[in-house]
């Protein structure tokens, strides 16, 4: 690595600090959600740095392309009940204190082991897409088709979960009559006509 | 110029930002919040795997095959939360989670 090398990735790296942190917290959600994106970025120029080019396309494919927009569509959606700008939890001084727990036991451990690598670290392969589209066929075929079959139950699941209820279980509340909770769907079903039309 | 970064370097930034993730989980009180917070918990991990691939084993490609199971799993995960946030909006009127309280549908 050369040392303009090593000034870019650690430009990245700050600037995947600062992004996280304003992701925790920021107290406008839809700026944190915002935040999410650099931070994916960033951790996707990691990849880069490290020459994993392959999971730096994934990263981006996948987490900017489509878990932040998800999280930012829901965020939009959720908006209404005043939530978008938080109140501060109550676990804060827990929160930190565990923060600064887990980042000196890892040091500490990780400074203890010292772990041994080769420095000057072997250049990577060429064909290493190549290499990873040939081996996901071959001896990783079975875990490349247990995530399909993961993503194609999370898809229908998710369809399952957040579909809007056609007709609402009417649940008898002490007092109210049962009458009113199909009145109250009325409009709901007049849209879902309007919408056929 | 055959120097490179030190490989603790990259498992301290790992752990930091794992601890920023954390620090979310425990301080958030919004459903969406903490699966932001999850997202960098699992980028975090994922760091590390790619980090230690690139130091030790860069002529396989283990790391990156645990990277990508990694990130499909993390996509399924985000998009079933969500649709749970959905449903408990729907359900509640509100996606705080310290006001959702009873477990009666």
């Amino acid at each position: 690595m050369s040392t303009l090398e090593i000034g870019l990735i650690t430009a990245i790296a700050l600037v995947t600090l600062v992004s996280a942190v304003m992701v925790v917290g920021s107290t406008n959600l839809v700026h944190a959600g915002f935040w999410m994106l650099p931070f994916v970025a960033g951790i996707g120029g990691i990849y880069l740095g490290l020459g994993a080019t392959f999971l730096f396309a994934l990263q981006l494919l996948v987490y900017a392309g489509a878990v932040v927009t998800l999280i930012l569509f829901v965020l939009f959606l959720t908006q209404g009940a005043a939530s978008a700008v938080t109140v501060r939890g109550r676990y804060l001084g827990p929160g930190v204190a565990l923060a600064i727990a887990t980042v000196a036991v890892i040091g500490v451990a990780m400074f203890r082991t010292n772990p041994d690598v080769p420095m000057p670290i072997p250049a990577v392969r060429a064909d290493l897409t190549e290499e990873i589209g040939r081996q996901l066929i071959g001896p990783y075929v079975l875990p490349f088709e247990v995530t399909s079959v993961l993503l194609l139950s999370a898809l229908v699941g998710a369809l399952f979960v957040a579909k809007t209820p056609r007709r609402k279980p009417v649940a008898p509340v002490d007092g109210a009559p049962v009458e009113v909770a199909p009145a109250a769907l009325e409009p709901e079903r007049e849209l879902e006509g309007s919408g056929k039309r | 110029m055959n120097d490179s970064i030190p490989v603790i370097w990259w498992v301290m930034f790992s752990a930091i930002l794992f601890g920023i993730g954390l620090y979310g989980l425990f301080t958030r009180r919004n459903a969406v919040a903490v699966l932001m917070s999850i997202e960098l918990l699992l980028n975090a991990a994922n760091i590390n795997f790619v980090v230690f691939w690139r130091y030790m084993w860069s002529d396989t490609i283990e790391g990156m095959i645990f990277v990508l199971v990694t990130v499909m799993i993390a996509a399924a995960e985000a998009a079933i939360g969500l649709a749970i946030v959905l449903a408990v909006f729907r359900m509640f009127q509100s996606i705080q989670l310290d006001e959702i309280r009873e477990m009666r549908g």
